[in-house]
């Protein structure tokens, strides 16, 4: 089956300002492909192009096998997508803005929306205006999930949530990703690690990294060299470490490229014997740290 | 049809309170006016800023109402949610026309069917004339401030936008009074068609473009663009020739429908030295006239007139609109022309030459039908329903014939044998020589003033007065009873011909007093 979302040399320009930079993206199906990087990085052009809200300068997307500038009116039957900045029409109480939106699709699933504004605890008399933006979000993320959508696709939706709403908001997501593609854009990175498969690293419009969770974290060790004198720090070392420092007897670095027996040789290598070896696993939060203050290289 | 309902649902209920206060408006625009048509024409007890804003709430609520129904579903921002859901643009756009159908069509041609019953038309009759004007008001109304709305996404930016094209026009054909050219009512009559045919494209086209693809900048820079032009049409000065062509001079051998002779100068008024227009002065030609056919009517539409001086200074005025009636019988009429002040002071006392070339329709009677005044109001075929204004005992010479006609005012030609005249004789006033009065109406309202809330027009045709008004006569009116004949006028001919004045002061033809164009 081919990939739910799948860009190639995409390139969006805004005058001189590159926002994507030549993006290739795969997120595979059934994934919860978190898309992180700092901002300015084009996480949300990305977004908004693969939503056929924008169009690219140069390269393709496809979203659901659909050319992404072919997005538009049925093809949101099967994707679901929810935006921090998305308008909502405000003057309308929450009921019947879901009941607005339920003839709309095919497949919407009146207990499944039920069940939702049941479980995201939705004020259905309220107008939405006069909803927090948490509630708003809910509201939004609600009316995204009710007619089980293919591709769940969230920008930004966490943002300055309180943790509780951010809970409701992820409990109500992972319920629904059991049948659908979720990508999230997010710099909630905490949250992001506790429910992401996978997770890509934009930057500059380029994507450094894109794999499996699991396999970014075992890749990534905080590396502590202890020595019985201060130490020089070495002129080249592999270009998988970054970010060396050192203090007294203690060379720090992240080893980006995490192998313990190859990692082991290497440090051999270049500092000869020293006292102790420690390698600490990284919180994503710390990855992204590492990849947003720049190595040297990187991988 | 599904979503395009459920979208119309939710557009009313948004817009419930604007539709209400739309169709009070309108309503109690309705109401005033049929109240006052019962009190005929007598007029309600409103201070005229009530009236004026009466009249202008209901196409102001239908502009309001356009601009916000298209901004419900922004096509300009990409934050709105209606972007990546399921909406169709084709159903969108439907639902978005079939509530504009809803509150300003419907409720316009329940208007218009109030008002032709109300006056005595039966509606059904003039179905075609009633979807006609909901084509104008699409045309006119609804297309431009669309074209606006879906290029913006606040009220406020359509205000701005509407603002800033009122200015580029204006200022830009401001500047056209600065340039030389011939009178712009001379300009021929399909050019607003092709303007109404270049509306309706181009807002039609903004539009759709708009709902298929939402690339506001296109349509923007359209709109921006058509700003422009229609201010530089207006700085295009007309070409002579366009007026040559509509009035082409008279083949050799070819017999004018009048015959003119030019008249000594009027010296019974004193000299007006004040210029129509900076650096102008106004000189009036009178001629008499004679040899108009029975039946038929020359209208002088424009006049040239050009000075020779025995030094070879010439000076040659620019086409100038006329609407100078020649009836059948002699007459005397006048025609007016600008000279450059300069030209003048230089020329003034010097023995000239003038050629004056004047730019004629002649119209005839067609289906001619007599009709017999009668008391009160009367229907009259083609026309309408009409009263007649007698003589009375302040206005002796006064004769009119007003009418209501629907949906627009018909081209009428009348006229009576005073002979015939019912109206009561006035004791110490001396009657004229039998004779015939004659009256015409060629108001051409064209396509943009069908438009109305009241599809009745108003309109009167004024009976000619042969003789320049002494107290002591009296000139037989219509009363109930005169027999008089009405016709369609029909231009058969558009020609010019020209008259030649030598050896003449232009001193002598300095323009004196107000009001000299016409026949007298």
């Amino acid at each position: 089956m081919s990939d739910p979302i799948r860009t190639e040399n995409l390139k969006k320009k805004f005058g001189r300002l590159n926002a994507l930079n030549g993006l290739d993206l795969a997120v595979p199906e059934g994934a919860i492909y978190a898309l992180v990087g700092p901002n300015g990085a084009g996480k949300t052009t990305a977004i908004k192009i693969l939503m056929n809200i924008s169009r690219p300068t140069s390269g393709r997307a496809e979203v659901l096998g659909t050319d992404s500038r072919r997005i538009a009116g049925r093809s949101f039957c099967t994707i679901g997508y929810v935006s921090e900045n998305q308008k909502l029409p405000e003057w309308m109480r929450v009921d019947s803005f879901l009941a607005y939106l339920r003839p709309f699709y095919p497949s919407w699933d009146r207990d499944l929306e039920d069940e939702l504004v049941k479980r995201l605890d939705l004020p259905r008399s309220r107008k939405l205006k006069q909803l927090s933006r948490g509630m708003r979000m809910k509201v939004a993320l609600a009316s995204a999930l009710a007619f089980r959508p293919r591709l769940i696709v969230l920008d930004e939706p966490l943002g300055g949530l309180d943790p509780l709403v951010r809970d409701e908001l992820i409990e109500g997501l992972l319920d629904r990703a059991t049948e659908a593609t979720v990508f999230i854009s997010s710099h909630d990175l905490a949250e992001i690690e506790s429910f992401a498969s996978h997770v890509g690293y934009l930057e500059e419009g380029r994507l450094v990294f894109s794999e499996k969770m699991g396999t970014l974290a075992g890749r990534f060790r905080e590396v502590e060299l202890t020595f019985d004198s201060p130490p020089a720090l070495p002129g080249k070392y592999p270009e998988s470490w970054m970010h060396m420092n050192s203090s007294a007897a203690v060379i720090r670095f992240v080893e980006s490229r995490f192998d313990e027996p190859r990692t082991t040789s290497e440090i051999a290598a270049v500092f000869g014997a020293s006292r102790n070896v420690a390698y600490a696993p990284m919180s994503l939060r710390s990855i992204f740290l590492a990849m947003a203050k720049g190595g040297r290289n990187r991988t | 049809m599904r979503q395009i309902l459920d979208i119309y649902r939710k557009d009313v209920r948004h817009f419930w309170i604007e539709i209400c206060a739309s169709l009070l408006a309108l309503s109690a625009y309705v109401w005033r006016e049929l109240a006052q048509w019962g009190n005929r024409q007598a007029g309600m007890d409103l201070p005229n800023f009530f009236i004026g804003l009466l009249t202008a709430l209901g196409p102001i609520s239908w502009c309001l109402l356009v601009t916000r129904v298209i901004h419900d579903e922004s096509l300009v921002v990409d934050r709105q949610f209606w972007v990546t859901r399921p909406y169709e643009w084709k159903k969108l756009l439907a639902a978005k026309a079939l509530f504009v159908g809803s509150f300003v069509n419907l409720p316009l041609f329940v208007c218009n069917v109030i008002f032709l019953k109300n006056a005595g038309f039966s509606p059904t009759q003039h179905l075609l004339g009633l979807l006609w004007i909901q084509v104008l008001i699409l045309i006119f109304l609804v297309l431009p401030v669309a074209s606006v709305s879906v290029v913006t996404s606040t009220l406020v930016q359509v205000l701005l936008w509407t603002l800033g094209i009122a200015v580029c026009i204006a200022s830009v054909a401001s500047l056209s009074t600065l340039m030389p050219q011939s009178d712009p009512s001379l300009s021929s009559d399909n050019s607003e068609m092709i303007w109404l045919l270049l509306f309706l494209a181009i807002g039609l086209g903004i539009i759709l473009w708009q709902y298929c693809q939402r690339k506001a900048w296109i349509p923007r820079a359209v709109i921006v663009g058509i700003a422009l032009f229609m201010a530089a049409a207006s700085l295009i000065p007309m070409p002579q020739a366009e007026i040559e062509r509509a009035y082409p001079q008279l083949a050799a051998g070819e017999q004018p429908p009048l015959h003119l002779v030019p008249a000594p100068p009027d010296h019974r008024h004193a000299v007006d030295d004040s210029a129509v227009e900076p650096k102008k002065v106004e000189l009036t030609i009178r001629f008499h006239e004679s040899a108009v056919a029975k039946g038929s009517l020359v209208l002088i539409t424009a006049t040239r007139v050009a000075i020779r001086l025995p030094s070879g200074d010439a000076w040659t005025s620019r086409w100038r609109a006329a609407s100078v009636e020649v009836w059948p019988g002699d007459g005397t009429i006048s025609v007016a022309s600008t000279v450059d002040k300069g030209f003048f002071e230089r020329s003034r006392v010097v023995r000239a030459k003038m050629d004056i070339t004047l730019a004629y329709a002649e119209y005839h009677e067609v289906d001619t039908r007599q009709i017999t005044v009668q008391p009160g109001v009367f229907r009259v075929d083609g026309v309408g329903i009409c009263w007649a204004i007698s003589p009375d005992s302040q206005f002796w010479n006064r004769s009119y014939l007003d009418c209501q006609s629907p949906l627009r005012s018909p081209k009428i030609m009348a006229h009576f044998e005073t002979a015939a005249s019912t109206c009561p004789r006035a004791l110490g006033k001396t009657e004229i020589a039998p004779t015939t009065r004659y009256a015409v109406n060629l108001n051409d309202e064209g396509a943009s003033g069908e438009i109305a809330i009241i599809p009745i027009r108003n309109s009167y045709v004024s009976f000619s007065v042969p003789e320049r008004g002494d107290d002591e006569i009296q000139i037989p009116g219509i009363c109930a009873g005169t027999q008089m004949t009405i016709a369609d006028p029909v231009v058969t001919r558009t020609a010019s011909i020209q008259v030649e004045l030598e050896d003449v002061s232009l001193n002598d033809y300095l323009r004196r007093g107000a009001g000299l164009i016409g026949q007298q």
